[in-house]
């Protein structure tokens, strides 16, 4: 349903209100209110230029907009507002009517709206005209909207809620709109500096409430922002980032601090562009220092041999553009293709989005190191980058030696603590309620094995025969579950360190040249030496 | 060194608690008291008795063997029964002992149990009385005469009483059940006849004289016998 690739870092960040999404088209309707000069227009002012930087990114966003839907929006919650950020590639997913109408259709019931009012949100878009100003920018969409009270999530779905967010629409309950949660002026901070917005304007917002449509002059305002605002520090540090939200009565804005993982994300969606970029003003044949196993993937296959022959811009944007769409290729295919990537954009002088494709890649891979042909500022970046992991294996013998104690097996890091102390602590309690369960039956049984009639006790000897057998029976039940988790838990150690020794051994001097990446391989080869013929086998 | 060491502490460790975990088998349902337990019961004692105030005496055995202070309760047709009393009785007379109040000719099949809370073993008994002695006379009870003291007419027919005892001296009861299990003759069936004798409560002999003349009339019930001489003159 959301027909974007998932790059590595999306993946890393499942718990973004992330949906790829389409703004719309429709005319703008009725327009009454005129823009203060204090306030954002509700018309654009200019039709922007590509400028220096965005020179063919019209007909590469249409070139992408072409291969399908790719890019993510997202929505950033506050008290008052809420903000929803859209990448260009975002806008263009978002921008089909039929996903408004589908949003309106889903909450059609919720809302009691009739099939006239459902088909009218089609014609719901008061931004396409900044849209088609901004088109030829790659400039990134901050749109921000006064609360609803409660919203209701009765779309099909986040993609049709998106769009239809993205054309000032919302759904559920609302109240009385008040100066303080309108929305006046927006201004976007970086490390505390104000951003230049090369774009700004305030549409109406839609509320779709029970049985009707409201508009009581609620306006919500977008700001453009250069996709550079996203981008890392010099040290590869994700910078600060703020709106600032004034609602035109009280003097101090409201401050919305955009959560890091949603500017590396977005800075991660223009990173195809950044990689375009590259080969602008810069097109010569680079022999790279690392090589990479060939990809299985084909379009990867193809930045692969682009790489090897030099052509570094090509391959980075080979890369980063089949990154952006489904279906997902092989994880080792991504992480050499990402290396790739980031080693073309370090030997085109690009630290900042190679660190961003590093940083990603460690995150994964922090055991991972650079063989020692690579570029020393990526191997800086690798170790700035690298978390606290475990990279050394251990002999599986003594892990199967440390999993005689349940848990012990799985304790070889901080990462598996939980699950070293949940082997412990299911074999433990697992063994110990085996043991209650089993006295207990044995007391029953003393008691059933010691009546000798009369009916001294209430209870039938039967059911005493019973009561003991139930005990017993649910005793050997926790016997074996604490033998299970027990033997399961040494078998998962196992397995577990098995995989990290492969994983650890996968990105040990990743990149290393030809002759010397045979290492601990089979070679067979002709063997022609005097009075021989034949071949050879030779473990490297 | 250091690893046999190792490899030794850790099979010891394994074994200890490979040893605590085992799968405990189903506990034995042997509780005698208990019906759905394995343990068999078996109440043994003699086929029959044969006269008021015999003992029953039984005996429970048990594949396991009960512990002495176990509670069994004895129990026979004594109790419980609403209604007329049967004509044979037994009533419990201790652990494993029963004794025969009342009884008749007429043999009845009686079960005497031993109760272990719900579960019940019994056993089947056959009670009734058995002639062992037999007194023939003409008369009454209170005053008997010798039947050869008067003599018959030829066609005329007298009776003959008999007093029946089981082995405790009671009178048998039911003398009809008796004397369908005996046999009544006459020596010289010239002189009398029995063909009248029908088995009856009363236990009495009824013979005609046939022909001058005198003969023996002979009663056997089980281990009673006797008989009188009767007389017939023209």
């Amino acid at each position: 349903m959301v027909p974007t690739h998932r790059p590595l870092l999306m993946r890393l960040f499942p718990s973004l209100l992330a949906v790829l999404a389409c703004a719309a088209v429709a005319p703008l309707g009725d327009v009454a209110a005129q823009s203060s000069p204090t306030r954002p227009p509700l018309r654009p002012d200019s039709t922007l230029s590509p400028g220096p930087s965005g020179a063919g990114f019209a007909e590469w966003r249409s070139m992408i907009a072409a291969r399908g839907r790719t890019g993510a929006s997202f929505l950033v919650e506050a008290d008052r507002y809420q903000v929803h950020v859209m990448t260009p590639m975002a806008i263009d997913a978002l921008a089909q009517d039929s996903l408004t109408v589908k949003a309106t259709r889903g909450c059609q019931r919720a809302l009691s709206l009739s099939d006239e009012q459902v088909e009218f949100t089609r014609r719901i878009d008061p931004w396409v005209e900044f849209d088609s100003a901004s088109y030829a920018r790659p400039l990134v969409v901050l749109a921000v909207f006064p609360k609803e009270r409660r919203r209701f999530d009765c779309h099909s779905g986040e993609l049709p809620r998106f769009a239809a967010m993205s054309r000032g629409a919302l759904y559920g309950l609302f109240d009385d709109p008040e100066p303080r949660t309108a929305v006046a002026r927006v201004e976007v901070r970086r490390d505390g500096l104000e951003e230049f917005t090369p774009l700004t304007g305030r549409a109406k917002v839609t509320k779709l409430t029970r049985t009707t449509f409201v508009e009581d002059g609620s306006e919500h305002v977008r700001v453009y922002v250069d996709v550079q605002a996203f981008s890392p520090d010099a040290e590869g540090k994700v910078p600060s980032l703020e709106l600032h939200v004034f609602n035109g009565v009280d003097p101090e804005p409201d401050i919305l601090p955009m959560p890091d993982r949603l500017i590396r994300a977005v800075w991660q969606q223009m990173l195809p562009w950044q990689a375009r970029q590259l080969d602008v003003g810069d097109t010569r044949i680079t022999p790279p220092p690392l090589h990479f196993a060939t990809p299985k993937d084909s379009a990867l296959r193809v930045a692969h041999e682009a790489f090897e022959r030099g052509a570094l811009g090509t391959a980075a944007s080979e890369v980063m553009m089949r990154l952006m769409f489904r279906p997902r290729p092989d994880q080792a295919d991504i992480r050499n293709s990402m290396l790739e990537a980031a080693t073309a954009f370090t030997l085109r002088d690009r630290p900042a989005e190679a660190l961003s494709l590093v940083t990603d890649v460690m995150e994964v891979y922090p055991c991972l190191t650079f063989a020692p042909e690579a570029p020393t500022q990526l191997k800086e970046m690798a170790e700035a980058t690298r978390k606290p992991a475990r990279c050394t294996s251990i002999p599986l013998p003594i892990v199967a030696l440390r999993s005689i104690v349940p848990g012990w097996g799985q304790a070889t890091g901080p990462v598996r603590r939980n699950m070293a102390l949940g082997v412990l602590a299911g074999t433990v309690a697992s063994y110990g309620l085996a043991e209650f369960f089993r006295s207990r039956a044995r007391a029953d049984y003393e008691r059933y094995a010691s009546y000798t009639g009369g009916t001294t006790t209430p209870e039938p000897v039967e059911s005493m025969y019973r009561k003991a057998q139930t005990g017993r029976n649910l005793g050997n039940a926790f016997t074996v579950a604490a033998v299970t988790v027990w033997v399961g838990g040494g078998v998962e150690a196992l397995w577990s360190e098995y995989q990290h020794k492969r994983r650890l051994a996968e990105v040990r001097e990743v990149g290393r040249t030809r002759g010397s990446s045979a290492r601990g391989a089979l070679a067979l080869s002709p063997l022609v030496s005097v009075g021989r013929v034949g071949l050879q086998l030779r473990f490297q | 060194m250091k690893t046999s060491r190792a490899r030794c502490l850790a099979t010891m460790v394994v074994s200890v608690v490979l040893s605590s975990c085992v799968i405990e088998e189903p506990f034995a349902r042997d509780n005698p008291w208990d019906t759905g337990s394995d343990v068999v019961l078996e109440l043994t004692g003699p086929d029959s008795v044969h006269s008021v105030g015999a003992l029953i005496d039984v005996v429970l055995s048990s594949s396991k063997p009960i512990p002495p202070e176990g509670v069994i309760v004895w129990k026979s047709n004594e109790t419980g029964e609403a209604g007329p009393p049967p004509e044979t009785q037994v009533f419990t007379a201790g652990p494993a002992r029963f004794v025969v109040r009342q009884a008749t000719a007429q043999y009845s099949q009686i079960a005497v149990s031993a109760f272990l809370d719900q579960r019940i073993v019994a056993w089947q008994v056959w009670v009734g009385q058995r002639t062992e002695s037999l007194d023939l006379f003409c008369g009454s009870r209170l005053a008997p005469i010798a039947c050869d003291a008067t003599s018959m007419a030829p066609g005329s027919s007298r009776i003959i009483s008999s007093l029946a005892l089981d082995g405790n001296t009671n009178p048998v009861g039911r003398m009809e059940f008796a004397m369908a299990r005996g046999t009544v003759v006459s020596r010289d069936p010239s002189v009398v006849s029995t063909a009248l004798t029908q088995p009856n409560a009363a236990g009495t002999v009824t013979v005609q004289a046939v022909g001058a003349g005198s003969t023996w009339v002979v009663m056997r019930i089980e281990n009673g016998i006797d008989s009188v001489r009767v007389v017939v003159a023209p």
